[in-house]
């Protein structure tokens, strides 16, 4: 009944932890100096060798439920950036505890490093000795639920997942959310971690940089990017409705203005490739949305398929006015995980705050097939919208507008 | 604002009544049980050698031999239950922009599970990449790509409440104009760790599960699907389908107490219920049936019985509410959607499902539970009741098409 | 092995296995309710507990009623494990 599709959706706080930093101004101050977070990877003696995982933070700082003891390290990072974000938003405890406020967190693989402790224990000692304690941690939805309970939020509690769109996804559902009544208030995120099965996997999959030959490491659009380097992180935005931001006097940092998402032609576990399908719809959406573009942060993650089709789209969405519309994705800063997009959408917001649109890492030589402008260092933001665009392996595609609040 | 009406205009399924709305319609009418042996995996070891296991599961022959090969169990549940949605809801092929959403837990853990099991028994080389492709977002991937779809994707997963939220964003796609035509459902399977995790925590019955009864010792595990067409009212009508019911709303609540325990006082599970009927426009005297989430653990049944009087007041008493988990158990992210199916076809066949292996009611469960098989009655709306693990609670209505 | 380094062994079995913050051994008094109170564990750590306790010394727990005898403090987890043992 509440239908509220004109409502505007702002963003008042944000809370990451990233591998270049706890909390958004530490995040902000490195992804605008172009400080990548891709490290060696202890011990590791093939690829990978690198990865940006997170720097170290002390969880009791910003956990306080007495849950913290049992909790892995996905939900930790994902509560303790929920709390970092109500804290950033001024949000009070009696509005977090009220039923109009609600959490939606993006994530695929979870908590894959328990699981290994978890069936080391099942497989080699039996059923009967399966751990009652770690299984719980096991279920997708831990980190929402977590989180729900460190804060009190007693609204809608979602956990979504969509490869490497799930953080974006999770914002799209808490716009959502609020666009049909059912919150005022929505924490959105994502979380994902690095542990050994991952990198096991990963390196399993032949899709990280250096395996197929040359140096390791992160270059999303560089021309001779050779593949992935993994990452982790959590970020949490808090989404309001402009009306119950501006009743307890809050400031908005960004506004999205619109989300799409939609899906291109793919197998299963492949990027896509180009059809121009994903630029159709871009474009119509924006005409629709009535929307300029200014700049793009993309999805790029130094994989050669996946940053040659959005390079390819995104060149026939904005055609001959390519040239003027700046380009950037952080990724060579944070990697790449599924809730990557959470990470993307709070740079976004951050950079219609702050006006600026920060660098792409590690950039040698632009890919020749880029028609719009690579960001080489931290650049003035124009007037115009930012389009985050959010790709994932099987063509599940999240395109978000942010703007400047009204 | 005229919001747009969400109609049901295909349904399929596959659980352990049989593959196929004719044969789970049969299954709930006879007041069959789909609970026997685990066969899946070896079932040594457990408190129970009982589920509601799909037997003689493969991947359907529709699709292409490399994707058969690939399709996890979870995948093959959804992809017989979405070809069967698709027929009856007459699309030989889904419109460009037409969404997939779905409620999934599991994905291809089951499979996944080798990976662990080689690892940790230092067996033949484990392929590496084995653990990595088995995410629950890949049902709805590989749908996307069979049914060539456009349109949004999504998995949600809630724990026990993901098919119900699987339903609630379908319609809220078509409510708010995202795109008029939804694939949405739920589809989980069998593996190890969820048959174990539960086993850990002590909430699997030894014996075949018996919601509601005094001597009730937990869930019997199951899988399934049940998938669905969900179609703006009217781009339904211009095509001339004809819709099976209507989703007339949902609410959604977090307990925010406990990880695996619901909250003692039932207060999430009752707001889920109040804010379902709020978004449907239902009053309580409306609703003429209950699918409850009747897991049959020590905790749940009461306190959604508890939460049941809160909202229903006297009436909770006159409506009839059963678990049709005493039938194809706990198919955990499927769940909810299954038992939408059978909401849907009470609707449609004129009758309440039973509560199957209740024979001595716990004296805290004093509703009714329909206890002496299939009941005849004119339904007309009904309430879907899930709880997930983690403190989700979702509540879904259905109406009859009048 | 002697009954005070089984239960010294207990106590670090409850505050390692149950990952418990800012406790330790020497908190833990022999008689001292486990899960009723102090501790602050709910029943995923008694669970969890019985797990470990038949891991490391190999006793399982019956049922119910003996489990819950038997996990009531350090020192009936130490006369059961003995007593299973013997």
């Amino acid at each position: 009944m509440n239908l509220r599709p004109e409502t505007e959706i702002v963003v008042t706080g944000i809370g990451i932890l990233s591998p270049i930093g706890i909390g958004a101004p530490h995040f902000w101050s490195a992804l605008t100096q172009g400080i990548s977070g891709i490290r060696p990877v202890a011990g590791a003696t093939a690829a990978p060798t690198v990865a940006a995982q997170l720097v170290d933070y002390v969880p009791r700082d910003l956990i306080r439920t007495p849950h913290l003891r049992r909790m892995d390290k996905v939900s930790r990072a994902l509560v303790a950036a929920a709390r970092l974000a109500v804290d950033d938003a001024g949000v009070g405890a009696e509005s977090l505890a009220s039923d109009r406020c609600g959490i939606v967190v993006g994530t695929v693989y979870g908590n894959l490093g328990e699981s290994a402790q978890y069936f080391q224990r099942f497989v080699t000692k039996g059923p009967a000795l399966a751990s009652p304690m770690l299984f719980p941690n096991l279920v997708l939805n831990a980190p929402a639920s977590y989180a729900a309970m460190e804060l009190g939020c007693v609204g809608p509690n979602l956990t979504v997942c969509s490869g490497e769109t799930s953080g974006e996804s999770a914002l799209a559902q808490a716009c959502m959310l609020i666009t049909t009544g059912k919150a005022d208030i929505v924490l959105a995120g994502g979380v994902d971690e690095i542990d050994d099965v991952s990198l096991e996997g990963y390196r399993g999959f032949r899709a990280l940089s250096s395996q197929r030959g040359g140096r390791e490491w992160g270059s999303p659009y560089d021309t001779r990017r050779n593949g992935v380097v993994l990452g982790e992180g959590a970020a949490v935005l808090v989404l309001e409705s402009a009306t119950h931001a501006r009743a307890r006097r809050a400031t908005a940092l960004a506004t999205i203005r619109s989300v799409l998402q939609f899906g291109v032609p793919a197998s299963t576990f492949d990027w896509p490739r180009r059809s121009g399908i994903a630029a159709t719809r871009l474009r119509a959406w924006l005409k629709r949305s009535a929307a300029k573009v200014g700049a793009v942060f993309g999805s790029a993650n130094s994989s050669r398929w996946l940053d040659t089709f959005e390079l390819a789209e995104l060149g026939d969405v904005f055609g001959e006015a390519a040239a003027s519309v700046a380009l950037t994705s952080i990724k060579g800063a944070i990697g790449e995980f599924s809730a990557a997009g959470a990470l993307t959408g709070a740079a976004a917001a951050l950079a219609v705050r702050h006006g600026t649109i920060p660098p792409l890492c590690n950039l040698e030589e632009a890919d020749p097939a880029a028609t719009l402008s690579l960001v080489q260092r931290a650049t003035p933001r124009s007037d115009g919208s930012i389009l985050q665009l959010g790709v994932a392996r099987g063509g599940g595609c999240v395109a978000l507008l942010w703007e400047t609040p009204t | 604002m005229n919001r747009r009406r969400v109609v049901i205009t295909g349904a399929g399924t596959i659980n352990a009544l049989g593959n196929g709305v004719a044969a789970f319609l049969e299954g709930l009418r006879s007041g069959r049980s789909g609970i026997g042996e685990l066969t899946a995996f070896d079932s040594r070891g457990f408190r129970t050698k009982y589920a509601a296991q799909v037997n003689d599961l493969r991947a359907p022959h529709w699709i292409p031999a490399a994707l058969r090969r690939r399709a996890s169990r979870s995948d093959m549940l959804a992809l017989h239950a979405t070809r069967e949605a698709l027929t009856t809801a007459s699309f030989p092929a889904l419109p460009d922009d037409a969404g997939i959403v779905i409620g999934a837990t599991t994905g291809g853990m089951f499979g996944g599970e080798e990976y662990f099991r080689r690892k940790f028994l230092d067996q033949a080389r484990t392929r590496r990449s084995n653990i990595l492709a088995t995410p629950v977002s890949t049902t709805v991937d590989l749908l996307a790509q069979l049914l060539e779809c456009g349109g949004p994707r999504l998995t949600v997963s809630t724990a026990c409440s993901s098919g119900a939220n699987a339903l609630g964003i379908a319609a809220d796609w078509i409510r708010t104009g995202v795109t008029p035509v939804v694939l949405c459902g739920g589809s989980d399977s069998l593996c190890r760790m969820t048959f174990s995790g539960f086993n850990a925590l002590q909430a699997l019955d030894p014996a075949p599960c018996r919601p509601f009864d005094r001597r009730r010792a937990g869930l019997t595990l199951g899988e399934g699907s049940a998938m669905f067409v969900f179609e703006d009212a009217e781009h339904a009508a211009a095509r001339g389908a004809k819709p099976l019911a209507e989703f007339l709303g949902y609410g959604i609540s977090a307990d925010a107490h406990h990880i695996t325990q619901p909250r003692p006082d039932g207060a999430g599970a009752e707001l889920a219920t109040r804010r379902a009927l709020e978004d449907s426009g239902v009053g309580i005297e409306e609703i003429d049936y209950i699918n409850a989430h009747g897991t049959a653990t020590v905790l749940n049944d009461v306190i959604e019985t508890r939460a049941l009087h809160a909202v229903f007041g006297v009436r909770a008493a006159k409506i009839p509410v059963s678990s049709t988990k005493s039938m194809i158990g706990h198919c955990l992210g499927a769940a909810g959607a299954l038992e939408a199916l059978a909401g849907i076809l009470a609707i449609r066949e004129s009758f309440v499902p039973p509560t199957i292996g209740l024979e001595e009611a716990d004296p805290e469960c004093d509703l009714d539970y329909v206890t002496e098989g299939a009941r005849s009655a004119k339904v007309r709306s009904v309430l879907s009741n899930s709880y997930g693990f983690g403190g989700n609670n979702t509540c879904i209505i259905l109406r009859a098409i009048d | 092995m002697d009954r005070n380094e089984l239960k010294a062994e207990l106590k670090r079995l409850v505050i390692d296995g149950l990952k418990l913050e800012h406790v330790t051994a020497d908190q833990i008094q022999d008689n001292q309710p486990i899960f009723v109170e102090g501790l602050g564990l709910d029943s995923i750590d008694a669970l969890e507990l019985v797990v470990l306790v038949e891991e490391k010394y190999g006793v399982a727990v019956p049922d119910e009623d003996v489990g819950k005898q038997a996990f009531q403090s350090i020192n009936s987890l130490a006369d059961f494990i003995a007593a299973s043992k013997a």
